[in-house]
């Protein structure tokens, strides 16, 4: 007689909303407890997309303090100097090194579990899934060809265009560039019920043309996300910037060999990431540059032990097959919720 | 279908370029790009003022006395602890210093360390006490100022609830709050006189804890394009509020700036017309596809 899964008391997934929506609270408002200031807030460096333009928010998004030294620090010192130093640099230095600070515990958790545009795309599609709307991923093939899109953001609008702007060869509307176009940046300041980010600046052709490109993206990202997991995840600079440090840090997400996993690929199924490796790959390979440490591969993994969510050596989460059947009766995969048994099914039952 | 509502939205788009979005209740200054706007002669108020002389350095700042005469005004960087003795002292520690004024003028320099600078001047005699007081940001890293402003510098205090955050502003339309205190008491029932330098005046009460809503009126004149760091026109302004006390009489002002409407350069229309056109594109995912089952 089989034995019929108990289901989990409190799922990964539970766990994270619950985070998540305390984390969007702190970003979106916690300046209300925190302060008003810059100097209040709990950092001018948080690896995840809390925006400086909302007046009431917890923390600041690192991207701010890096466009912002490549505008006012880097370039526009080397146009009035002539020249470059390696001094030029430091500000930038003690910004990551705040950004690592929070990183190092963290990690790329930012992403799938503090980032207030994350929260929001999450929670939009599980609206979809309500309203019945159709299921979109992104093939194999363009998974990967979206990649360098994330990188490009980081190098032009985050490093380039603010540089270029100070040097003065850019209008000095280009001084954020990323921020200009950054849905974070609508999301969050209309959650706190304040519309002028989203009405555009008419003062120029650059300033109407940058808001124009916003909205467009922001309006196209609240509807993709009905339809798609993480729309604008896959492109974003921040994203990459966490990558490039995900090495660097203890948190990370390990898979193990084995044999099943061939004909699996329940793992990828259930990645909002659509990412391949972490189905046709083991080891450090496994976690690619494209994770959010979401943790819902380790959740949907049927075996024991062969994902897993380590600090250091400490493991924090790992796959269950138990864990995995009393999972997929809640929710499948792709994220569609099903229907709720408040009372178990015993075999032979009609 | 989808083609046509694109080529009629960028035809849209394109008389963006030649119409005056946004600005209905405004008139088209003529003054320089990026400075402020000075509707009104230079004595504009009899109050007392430290008016900052135009252009932007990121290190210093000139000022000039109005309608005060003293020898010296007192500057206070950010910071919660009392000044550290000379030879603990970081170099650019500087919480409270005083600056000559010359022929009614001064320089600030920055501290280098905390972004808003309070600055004070006064003006003493046995029956009267006139306090002119502004703040000054500077760009720099430090705390913020919320503790500066809490600890009392005069008998009469103007407090703004709060200063405005960085790269953020004053704003005409914008309901602001200030703090009056007397001796570090709040002060109930007071008058909080407001003037601007495009002629707008105005008074506030305070309440019980001795706050009172200041609401900024639109009078800024748009400038030609946008000054210095995108930044368009902006007014100055003062408040002032009085108390008598112990045979004393106690006028304090405090003066700074405030800027065009915040929709007076943005559309919300259009705003919202591009949001729409973002949605649009992101229709067809949504859309369920009807498949042709063959028998």
């Amino acid at each position: 007689m089989p034995e019929t899964a108990k289901p989990p008391v409190f799922s990964l997934s539970q766990l994270r909303s619950i985070v998540q929506l305390s984390m969007l609270a702190i970003t979106v408002c916690g300046g209300i407890v925190v302060g008003h200031y810059a100097a209040e807030k709990i950092s001018k460096a948080l690896p995840a997309l809390s925006c400086a333009y909302d007046q009431s928010n917890g923390a600041y998004c690192v991207l701010i303090p890096l466009q912002h030294q490549m505008h006012h620090r880097v370039g526009e010192l080397i146009q009035q100097t002539g020249q470059f130093a390696l001094s030029l640099l430091l500000p930038l230095v003690f910004t990551m090194l705040a950004f690592y600070v929070f990183y190092f515990f963290i990690g790329k958790a930012f992403c799938g579990w503090v980032c207030p545009l994350g929260t929001v795309q999450e929670w939009l599609y599980s609206l979809g899934r309500v309203l019945r709307r159709p299921f979109r991923n992104l093939s194999e093939r363009a998974a990967q060809r979206l990649r360098p899109v994330k990188w490009l953001m980081l190098l032009v609008l985050v490093f380039g265009l603010p540089l270029a702007a100070g040097l003065g060869v850019t209008p000095h509307a280009t001084g954020d560039a990323f921020c200009q176009i950054c849905p974070s940046r609508l999301a969050t300041t209309l959650l706190t019920g304040d519309a002028e980010q989203a009405a555009i600046r008419t003062g120029g052709v650059l300033d109407f043309a940058l808001g124009a490109l916003a909205n467009t993206l922001f309006g196209f990202i609240l509807i993709a996300s009905l339809a798609a997991r993480q729309p604008f995840c896959r492109i974003c600079p921040l994203l990459a910037l966490n990558a490039a440090f995900q090495r660097l840090s203890p948190l990370r997400l390990v898979k193990q060999p084995h044999d099943k996993c061939q004909k699996c690929g329940i793992c990828m199924r259930a990645c909002p990431m659509d990412i391949p490796e972490i189905w046709y790959e083991s080891g450090s390979k496994a976690y690619s540059e494209d994770c959010t440490l979401c943790g819902r591969c380790a959740e949907y993994c049927p075996d024991d032990g062969v994902i897993q969510i380590k600090f250091g050596p400490v493991r924090l989460f790992g796959s269950s097959r138990d864990y995995y059947k009393a999972r997929v009766k809640q929710e499948s995969p792709q994220g569609e919720i099903k229907v709720v048994r408040w009372f178990s099914r015993k075999v032979g039952d009609a | 279908m989808r083609a046509f509502v694109l080529t009629l939205l960028c035809a849209w788009a394109s008389t963006v370029f030649a119409a005056d979005g946004g600005h209905a209740g405004h008139g088209h200054g003529g003054s320089t790009p990026g400075k402020q706007t000075s509707g009104a002669p230079a004595g504009w108020t009899s109050l007392p003022l430290l008016e900052a002389s135009p252009g932007r350095d990121r290190s210093k700042a000139g000022f000039q006395l109005v309608n005060l005469v003293a020898e010296k005004v007192t500057v206070r960087a950010p910071g919660g602890r009392a000044p550290l003795p000379e030879g603990v002292r970081f170099k650019a520690d500087r919480l409270e210093w005083e600056i000559p004024v010359q022929e009614g003028r001064f320089t600030l320099q920055s501290a280098g360390v905390g972004n808003y600078h309070w600055l004070q001047a006064r003006e003493e005699t046995p029956e009267r006490v006139k306090v002119a007081s502004t703040a000054h940001y500077f760009s720099n890293p430090g705390p913020a100022p919320t503790a500066m402003l809490a600890r009392p510098k005069s008998e009469l205090e103007i407090v703004p609830e709060p200063l405005p955050r960085e790269h953020n502003q004053y704003r005409e339309n914008q309901e602001r709050a200030f703090l009056l205190r007397f001796r570090n008491e709040p002060l109930a029932g007071a008058t909080l006189r407001f003037a601007s330098s495009a002629g707008s005046g105005a008074s506030f009460t305070s309440d019980a804890a001795g706050r009172a809503l200041v609401r900024f009126p639109a009078d800024v004149k748009l400038a030609e394009g946008t000054g210095n760091h995108g930044r368009g026109a902006s007014n100055r302004f003062v408040l002032a509020v009085e108390h008598q006390a112990d045979d004393r009489h106690y006028l304090t002002a405090f003066n700074y700036r405030y800027d065009e409407d915040v929709y007076a350069r943005r559309n919300l229309f259009w705003g919202g017309g591009f949001l729409a056109l973002g949605g649009l594109l992101g229709l067809p995912l949504i859309v369920r596809r009807k498949e042709n089952r063959r028998a």
